[in-house]
C-alpha cells in the first residue's frame, strides 16, 4: 500500500552520476582554534576537544645535564587540551577507514562511526565530511555543524536523532555544494582561516575547516582560459582509484556569489541506480542498512529554466543553402504575456492548481506521463519543469452499471452522501451509490485528487471496502481514514457495487 | 491546429551555473572557451547517441561487435529501458506482451545476424508450429511475426550482454552544437540535482541521433474536442490508454465508432470482437473508413497488394522489395520528387491479412454488429452520456450518429520540426530536410551539411524519406546502426566484422557471453 507522496520533479529524477572533484586534491583551509582538525584521504575531521583547567604549574623536573643553563619557568597556561580517549579513537577509526584504501571512503566510514557511537558513552563533538562516489557524507555529533554560508544551508545535529545518551547525531549523505564548506565541532571560529592556508594531510589544532568547493587553491583570480573539465566517474562503475595527488592547476569556473541561487540542497538520492522508481521518492527510503534521518523531499522544484528568443538562423557560405524552412513567427518575448503559455482552451479557471510538466505545445500533463493526454506529442523531449496550472480530469470512475464519472473533483462516495456537511458547504461532491443489499454506508468513502494522483479513503464505513489493482490475485481491504492510491484499472468494492478508476495519465 | 508550436515560455529566473548563456543559444559553432566562461564541465566521449530507444540499443550492440569498449560510448537518455517508449505505446495500441508484433521473425534488435530468428528460437523452445509457419509462408499460412513480449526480454538479455547499462547517462539532451576545430558538443540536462551545474557538454566527433518520432500527433477534432469539453474519457486515441472504454463496454452494451484502416485498427477491432465472443456482450461496432479500398492497390501489375472490405493489406509496414528487391535499388538512386513519389506508393495505411482477424469480421458483416461508413469526422460533441459525431460523407451528405465512445486509430507522426533537438539541429547545425520533410540523411545515415571534422548520424522514423526505406522499422535500424558502424569502422573507430569476427562473435551471442 503506498503512501501518496506529491509527485516529484520527473521521471527519471535519477541516475547520473554526479560531477564530483576529487576529494583529496580539494583545498582545505584550517582557521584557528583549540579544536582538532584532522584531513586523511577522503575523510576530513573536525573533533572538539574539552579543556580541562590546568592544575597547578609544577615547576618542572630539571635533571642535571651537563651543559645545560636554566629556562625561566614557563606562564602556566590558562588550559590545556585535555588528552580525550575518545578523539584518539575517533581519529584511530577514521584513519583506518580511510586506509583501507577507497578512494570514496564515506559510506564504509559512515557505517563505521554508527557502531562506533552506538559503543560510546559520551562521544566528543565532531562533524566528519567524507568522500562518496557521487557527494560527500556528513557525519554531525554534539556541537559539530556544517554550513554552506555562500548558499545560506547548514545543518546540525539537532536536525538529526538522538543517541541512547541524549548526544544529537545527524549522518546524511549530501550532494557536494559547489560553495565553501565550513566544518566546526562546536566552538566559535573568531579568525577566519587564512586564504593561502591548505591542509594537505595530517592533525592540527583549528576551530573549523573550510572545504573548498573545487580542486584549485581558492585564491583563483583571473577568468579561466582552457575548458573546465570534470572527471566523471563512468556510470555504474566504480572509478579506479585516483593517483596520487601532485595538484594539477585545473582552472575552475569561479563561483560568484551574487549570481548563485541557493538551491535546496537536494538530498542525496539513494535510489541514484534505481530506475525502476519513477516518482515515489519519499516512499521508499533510504536502502542502505543504516538507519539515517529521514530525507525531506526536495519541497520547490528549482526555478524554471528560461527558455529564449530563438537565434537567428545560421548562414551557409558555401554551397546551396539548405531547402528553405518556412520562416517561423518570433518567439514572444518570456514574461511579456504572461498568459500566453496556457493553451489556447484553458483560460483562467476556477480548476485547482496542480504542479506538472507543459508538453511542447502548452497542455499541462502529469511529469510522469511520456505523451500528452491532449495532443499526444513526446513530453520526454524536453527537459521537465514543473510550472503550475489548471488541473486536467484524473481519470474516470467506471461502474458496475455502465455510469461514468469524470474525477475532476474531490468525492464523497456514499448511500447519502449529501448529508455531510463538506458536501454541503461545497467542498466535496457527492457521488451517490445505491445499492440494494445496503452494504454501502451513508458516507462510505472519499476520493481525493491530490497532484496527479487519486487517492481513495474509506472513512469509517460499516462493511468496509476492498480494492483490487489490475493483474492482483485478489481483493484487499481498506484501513478506515488510511488513503491510497488508485492506479488505473484498480477495481474497488463497496457493498454490493463495483467501480474501476482508470486514467488516460501515468505509465502502463 | 490553433496552439503555437513554440516551447511554452517560462519566467525569467536567474541563471543557474553551468546554464547556456544566450550567447551559446545564438552560436552555431562553439568553442571551448564559450563552454567554459558559461561554466558547464565538458566531457570527452568519441561517440555518444542520444534518445536512448531500440535505435540507440540497436546501433550500440554492433558498435560493441565491433569491438568499440563501453568507455568509448555514451548512450544519452531519459529512458530506463530501451524499448519503454516503444512497449508503452505497443501495449496501449492492444499488443500486450503475448500478443504478436508486425515484424519480420529475423528482424532482431538483440542479434545483428538475424539468425536463429525469432521463430527458430520459438521452435527451439518447443513450438514446432512456428518453424514450419516460417516455411510455407505467406502462401499456406498467414506471415509468422514475433510476440512482443519475446522481443523486449531478448534485447534485455542482449542488453546485459554488451553491458548497454555501462554506457547510459540519463537526462535530456538538449541540442547539438558543431565545436570549433572539429567534433561536436551535445549538451544534456541530468535530472534535477544529479549534478552540481545545470547542464554537461559531451565533446565528440561522432554523434548518432536516434530520438525516433517527435510523438504521436491526435487529429484536431480529437484535441478541440477534448479542450471544449474537458471529456477525456469518450473520445480516444488507440495510442494512449483507453482500457475504461472496454471495460464499459462490458458492464452495459454500447456503440462503439472506430476510425481508421491501420493494424491499430484491426488490433482494436480484435480486443472489441473478444470480449464480445468471450463475455458475450452485445458492442456494436461502426468502422469510419475515409478511404475505402476495395480492391487490390498499388501502382502497377507487380506492386499490386491484396484490399478489401476497406482494407488495404500487407504483410509488413513496407513491401518486402523495400529490403532488397526492386523498390530497395529504385528508391536508392532516386532524388527530389521521384523519391518522394516512391513513397507515397509505398506508403499509406494498410494492415495484414491474418486469418482471425479475416473470420472475426465476416461474421460480425453478416451478424450485423460491424457495419462500415466511408467519410470523415466533422464534428463531435458530448450528449448526456454520449458522443454525438456528426460524419461527413462523400456521397451521402452528413450522418449524425451518437456513440457510446469514440476509437481514433489513426496514428499520424508529428513534424520534425515539433522536436527540439531535431529543430536546433535544422535551425544551427546545417541539417536540411528530404523530401518527404524528414531530417536528411545520406546513404551511411550521414546527416546531409552537418560534417564538422566528424559526422553527426541520424536513424529511425526521423529519416523517414531517405535513400534506404523502411528505416522505422527493427529491420531498418538494424540496416542503419550496420551502414552506421561500417562508416565508423573506416574511420578507423571501430574494428572490421570480417568473417573470423562475425563468426566468434556470433558464439559469444549463442552462448550469451558477456562481452
Amino acid at each position: 500500500m503506498s503512501v501518496p507522496t506529491p509527485p516529484v520533479p520527473l521521471a527519471g529524477a535519477s541516475g547520473a552520476p554526479a560531477t564530483v572533484p576529487p576529494f583529496d586534491q580539494v583545498a582545505v583551509r584550517v582557521a584557528p582554534g583549540r579544536d582538532l582538525v584532522v584531513r586523511l584521504p577522503g575523510v576530513l575531521l573536525v573533533a572538539g576537544v574539552t579543556t580541562s583547567p590546568a592544575g597547578p604549574a609544577t615547576a618542572p623536573v630539571r635533571p642535571a645535564l651537563v651543559g645545560w643553563g636554566p629556562a625561566p619557568v614557563p606562564a602556566a597556561p590558562v588550559a590545556a587540551p585535555a588528552g580525550d580517549a575518545h578523539v584518539g579513537e575517533l581519529v584511530t577509526l577514521c584513519r583506518r577507514v580511510s586506509a583501507a584504501g577507497s578512494r570514496a571512503p564515506g559510506r564504509r566510514l559512515h557505517e563505521e562511526l554508527r557502531g562506533w557511537l552506538l559503543t560510546v558513552t559520551d562521544p566528543p563533538s565532531f562533524a566528519v565530511a567524507a568522500a562518496t562516489e557521487d557527494g560527500l557524507a556528513l557525519v554531525l555529533v554534539g556541537g559539530g555543524t556544517a554550513e554552506v554560508p555562500d548558499l545560506g544551508l547548514r545543518l546540525t545535529p539537532a536536525e538529526g536523532e538522538e543517541l541512547a545518551n541524549g548526544t544529537p547525531v545527524l549522518d546524511r549523505f549530501v550532494t557536494w555544494p559547489p560553495a565553501a564548506l565550513h566544518l566546526s565541532a562546536g566552538s566559535p571560529a573568531d579568525t577566519a582561516p587564512h586564504p593561502l592556508a591548505d591542509l594537505e594531510a595530517g592533525a592540527v589544532p583549528g576551530a573549523a575547516a573550510v572545504l573548498a568547493p573545487a580542486p584549485a587553491p581558492a585564491a583563483a583570480g583571473p577568468v579561466p582560459t582552457g575548458t573546465t573539465q570534470l572527471r566523471l566517474p563512468a556510470p555504474h562503475v566504480t572509478p579506479p582509484p585516483m593517483p596520487p595527488p601532485p595538484r594539477p592547476a585545473v582552472p575552475t569556473p569561479p563561483v560568484r556569489p551574487a549570481e548563485v541561487v541557493a538551491p535546496p540542497a537536494p538530498p542525496h538520492d539513494h535510489a541514484a541506480h534505481d530506475h525502476a522508481h519513477h516518482g515515489d521518492h519519499a516512499a521508499h527510503g533510504h536502502a542502505a542498512p543504516p538507519p539515517v534521518a529521514p530525507v525531506p523531499p526536495p519541497v520547490e522544484p528549482a526555478p524554471p529554466p528560461v527558455e529564449l528568443p530563438a537565434p537567428k538562423k545560421s548562414a551557409l557560405l558555401f554551397g546551396d543553402a539548405a531547402p528553405p524552412e518556412p520562416r517561423r513567427e518570433p518567439l514572444p518575448m518570456p514574461g511579456a504575456e504572461p498568459a500566453a503559455s496556457a493553451p489556447a482552451g484553458e483560460p483562467e479557471d476556477e480548476r485547482p492548481q496542480v504542479k506538472g510538466i507543459r508538453c511542447k505545445n502548452g497542455h499541462l500533463n502529469d511529469p510522469r506521463a511520456g505523451f500528452c493526454a491532449l495532443c499526444g506529442i513526446r513530453t520526454t523531449q524536453q527537459t521537465a519543469v514543473l510550472v503550475e496550472g489548471p488541473r486536467p480530469p484524473l481519470g474516470l470512475l467506471v461502474f458496475d452499471d455502465g455510469a461514468t464519472v469524470s474525477l475532476d473533483t474531490d468525492y464523497l462516495v456514499g448511500r447519502e452522501p449529501e448529508t455531510d456537511e463538506r458536501v454541503a458547504s461545497g467542498q466535496l461532491r457527492p457521488l451517490l451509490v445505491v445499492d440494494p443489499t445496503g452494504g454501502v454506508s451513508r458516507h462510505h468513502a472519499e476520493i481525493r485528487l491530490e497532484g496527479w494522483d487519486v487517492l481513495l479513503v474509506d472513512t469509517g464505513s460499516a462493511n468496509g471496502t476492498l480494492v483490487a489493482p489490475r493483474g492482483a490475485p485478489g481483493w484487499s481491504s481498506l484501513v478506515p481514514d488510511q488513503p491510497i492510491r488508485l492506479t488505473p484499472g484498480t477495481a474497488v468494492r463497496m457493498g454490493g457495487r463495483q467501480f474501476a478508476f482508470e486514467s488516460p495519465h501515468g505509465g502502463f | 491546429m490553433s496552439e503555437s508550436t513554440i516551447a511554452p515560455q517560462h519566467a525569467r529566473t536567474p541563471a543557474q551555473p553551468g546554464d547556456l548563456t544566450d550567447q551559446l543559444i545564438a552560436t552555431d559553432s562553439w568553442t571551448d572557451q564559450m563552454l567554459a566562461e558559461a561554466g558547464i564541465p565538458v566531457i570527452d566521449v568519441p561517440f555518444v547517441t542520444f534518445g536512448g530507444g531500440i535505435g540507440s540499443f540497436v546501433t550500440v550492440d554492433y558498435l560493441r561487435i565491433c569491438g568499440v569498449p563501453t568507455s568509448a560510448m555514451r548512450v544519452l537518455t531519459p529512458l530506463k529501458m530501451p524499448w519503454e517508449s516503444y512497449e508503452y505505446l505497443t501495449t496501449v495500441s492492444q499488443i500486450p506482451r503475448g500478443e504478436r508484433l508486425r515484424s519480420d521473425s529475423s528482424s532482431c534488435p538483440d542479434n545483428i545476424w538475424g539468425f536463429p530468428s525469432y521463430a527458430v528460437r520459438e521452435a527451439l523452445q518447443g513450438d514446432l508450429k512456428q518453424a514450419w509457419n516460417v516455411l510455407v509462408e505467406p502462401i499456406f499460412a498467414n506471415y509468422y511475426t514475433p510476440r512482443a513480449g519475446h522481443a523486449f526480454e531478448s534485447m534485455e538479455k542482449e542488453m546485459h550482454r554488451i553491458r548497454y547499462p555501462e554506457m547510459v547517462v540519463h537526462g535530456q539532451v538538449r541540442m547539438v552544437r558543431r565545436r570549433v576545430g572539429g567534433g561536436y558538443f551535445t549538451v544534456l540536462t541530468p535530472p534535477e540535482g544529479a549534478t552540481p551545474t545545470k547542464r554537461i557538454a559531451y565533446r565528440s566527433q561522432w554523434v548518432h541521433v536516434a530520438v525516433g518520432y517527435p510523438g504521436l500527433k491526435f487529429l484536431p477534432d480529437l484535441q478541440r474536442y477534448r479542450s471544449e469539453h474537458n471529456d477525456y474519457s469518450r473520445v480516444v486515441n488507440a495510442y494512449e490508454r483507453h482500457e475504461h472504454v472496454y471495460e464499459r463496454l462490458q458492464q452495459r452494451p454500447g456503440t462503439v465508432l472506430i476510425r481508421g484502416g491501420g493494424i491499430v485498427a484491426s488490433r482494436v477491432l480484435q480486443r472489441l470482437i473478444d470480449d464480445r465472443d468471450q463475455r458475450g456482450l452485445q458492442t456494436q461496432i461502426v468502422h469510419l473508413f475515409r478511404t475505402y479500398v476495395d480492391k487490390p492497390h498499388g501502382t502497377g501489375i507487380l506492386k499490386r497488394r491484396k484490399g478489401a472490405d476497406g482494407w488495404a493489406y500487407q504483410g509488413f509496414n513496407y513491401p518486402k522489395s523495400v529490403w532488397g528487391g526492386q523498390l530497395k535499388q529504385q528508391v536508392r538512386t532516386s532524388e527530389g520528387a521521384e523519391r518522394k513519389r516512391l513513397y507515397e506508393e509505398m506508403g499509406g495505411t494498410n494492415t495484414p491479412v491474418r486469418r482471425d482477424w479475416q473470420e472475426q469480421l465476416r461474421r460480425g458483416r453478416a451478424e450485423g454488429w460491424y457495419r462500415v461508413m466511408i467519410g470523415s469526422i466533422e464534428d463531435m460533441r458530448p450528449v448526456g452520456d454520449l458522443v454525438e459525431v456528426r460524419v461527413g460523407t462523400p456521397d451521402q451528405g452528413p450522418h449524425v450518429g451518437t456513440f457510446d465512445a469514440v476509437i481514433d486509430c489513426t496514428g499520424l507522426e508529428a513534424d520534425i520540426r515539433e522536436h527540439r533537438v531535431l529543430a536546433d539541429l535544422l535551425d544551427h547545425s546545417g541539417a536540411g530536410r528530404n523530401p518527404v520533410g524528414r531530417l536528411d540523411v545520406q546513404r551511411n545515415f550521414e546527416v546531409t551539411g552537418t560534417a564538422n571534422g566528424g559526422k553527426i548520424y541520424a536513424s529511425g522514423s526521423a529519416t523517414l524519406g531517405g535513400p534506404f526505406p523502411g528505416v522505422d522499422t527493427f529491420f531498418g535500424l538494424q540496416i542503419a546502426a550496420q551502414e552506421i558502424a561500417d562508416d565508423l569502422i573506416r574511420q578507423g573507430f571501430a574494428r572490421r566484422l570480417g568473417p573470423g569476427r562475425s563468426t566468434s562473435q556470433w558464439w559469444k551471442w549463442v552462448r550469451n557471453k558477456q562481452i
